[in-house]
């Protein structure tokens, strides 16, 4: 069984994680297939934007601890493969129930999030020490500082409106609702589509943190 | 002025109390409504070494006694005899004086290199050099009826922090508003502006902050603070360089880390190694 369901619509990619009776937990499989995906839909030009969803309303409740406990040589799928922040269209993510530790993260990795009802976010399990993948340098380039430090140590767990106050999801929609409203941004989106977003995200993200007054004269080139 | 008398066994100016790995130290001066002076910037000082020191002590929280004031800044009264003393001095020792004021580690440097949590407690006025040394804690907790300001630029005087830590705080127009307005900032909308996490209601700051410690006790110490460490370090970094330190990860064979591993399979807490 694909542990990653893909389908289009339109010009949209729709992408669920697939591993339900796992919580949609990210094995190394399924990142891996994550990876290729994002790479695919990069080279595919008539996709113009992604949606990445979970089966059985779970997002993912991330890592796959047996795995992980099982094979003690995991090398992870390198961040810049596994997270979609160098891919040049809008990905969107649409959250339902669990969206805990690398989900978490994967969630943030995409340009804007939609959250149903009832989806709790986090890097949650006290338990686990292992390492987050992009979480301590985008969360507080993305909310409040010590919003960002309340989740890294206390393993704050949100509701879907508290990530609205902390502007960590777009809106809050319907339980169930997530998918349908991420869908209906995404062809929004695609009727806009032009070469110019290519350089607008990657703009956005190649002058975060750069000193601003270099920020302002990169920014005025027509590319960097 | 009252000279504190040394013979009765009076409450110290900071009242330090330890409860398994959390240090709390609660401001004592509170008919000066927890200014900094009369030994309590001193006091403070030793404070924050002892738990940079300890590697018993795991969170610190820093509060202050009775409900009106969590600190409000510098004791002028104190500071007005201090700049009468240093006037009296050389150009050159007042120099030295502020030189060594600027680079000595302490809980008023906004504890940049100390990875270990410090919780602010705001159990009412919190202003100035106090507002700063709250911003310089790592979370914020902040009573219904506290509020929070720097009200410097009312006096003509500069706050150091402003320039630098208030703008990682909030959002730049918003700290702009603060630095230049100068005026108080009531409970909720210091949570709306990111300048505190939450809101408790009167008398439960410390509570709340405890709560939270004792949630922090229970992860791998090594794990927190290297996640404060990352998220320090890739503070004002561009991004592509901050994604590519995050890829460092420490050791992943360590012994918290396989026990870690366990605890989550049988759901149950692990008792921690250090390594």
């Amino acid at each position: 069984m694909a542990s990653l369901a893909k389908r289009t619509e339109g010009n949209i990619l729709v992408v669920e994680l697939n591993r339900a009776d796992k919580g949609n937990a990210l094995n190394r499989a399924l990142q891996q297939e994550l990876a290729q995906t994002w790479q695919e839909f990069e080279d595919t030009d008539n996709q113009r934007v992604a949606v990445l969803q979970g089966a059985a309303n779970v997002f993912s409740i991330g890592h796959d601890v047996q795995e992980l406990a099982r094979d003690e040589s995991m090398s992870p799928v390198p961040a810049d493969a596994l997270f979609p922040l160098a891919i040049s269209k809008p990905v969107i993510a649409a959250i339902e129930g669990p969206c805990y530790g690398l989900g978490f993260e994967l969630a943030l990795a995409c340009d804007l999030r939609f959250a149903g009802e009832g989806a709790m976010f986090g890097l949650a399990d006290p338990n686990l020490f292992v390492p987050y993948r992009l979480a301590t340098v985008l969360l507080p380039r993305m909310t409040f500082l010590g919003k960002s430090l309340e989740l890294i140590f206390a393993g704050r767990i949100l509701s879907a409106a508290q990530m609205r106050e902390a502007r960590l999801v777009s809106q809050v929609t319907a339980k169930g609702e997530a998918a349908a409203i991420a869908l209906a941004a995404a062809y929004d989106m695609a009727k806009r589509f032009s070469s110019a977003r290519a350089f607008r995200k990657r703009n956005i993200w190649s002058l975060s943190g750069m000193p601003l007054p270099a920020a302002m004269s990169l920014a005025r080139r027509p590319h960097i | 002025m009252v000279e504190s008398k040394t013979e009765a066994p009076a409450a110290p100016i900071l009242i330090k109390e330890r409860e398994e790995g959390i240090l709390v130290a609660r401001m004592n001066r509170p008919e000066r409504m927890n200014a900094l002076g009369g030994g309590l910037r001193e006091a403070l000082t030793d404070a924050w070494f002892e738990f940079r020191d300890d590697p018993e002590l795991k969170v610190m929280i820093l509060t202050g006694v009775g409900d009106r004031a969590f600190c409000a800044g510098m004791d002028l009264r104190d500071s007005d005899k201090r700049a009468r003393e240093l006037g009296a001095q050389s150009a050159q020792a007042l120099l030295e004086a502020q030189r060594s004021a600027r680079i000595e580690p302490s809980i008023f440097s906004n504890n940049l290199h100390l990875y270990k949590p410090i919780i602010a407690a705001i159990n009412g006025w919190c202003l100035a050099g106090g507002c700063e040394m709250a911003m310089g804690c790592d979370l914020r907790i902040i009573e219904s009826h506290a509020r929070m300001g720097l009200p410097e630029v009312k006096r003509g005087m500069g706050a150091k922090s402003t320039t630098h830590k208030l703008y990682y705080l909030t959002h730049l127009a918003n700290g702009l508003e603060i630095d230049w307005t100068g005026d108080p900032i009531i409970a909720e909308r210091a949570v709306e502006l990111g300048l505190a996490n939450e809101v408790a209601p009167t008398g439960q700051s410390l509570a709340r902050a405890k709560e939270i410690a004792r949630e922090i006790c229970r992860r791998p110490m090594a794990y927190v603070q290297y996640h404060k460490e990352r998220v320090f370090q890739s503070l004002g970094v561009p991004l592509a360089y901050a994604l590519a330190m995050e890829q460092r990860y420490p050791p992943h064979q360590s012994e918290d880390y396989r026990r870690g591993l366990e605890a989550s399979l049988g759901s149950k807490l692990p008792g921690w190694s250090g390594n």
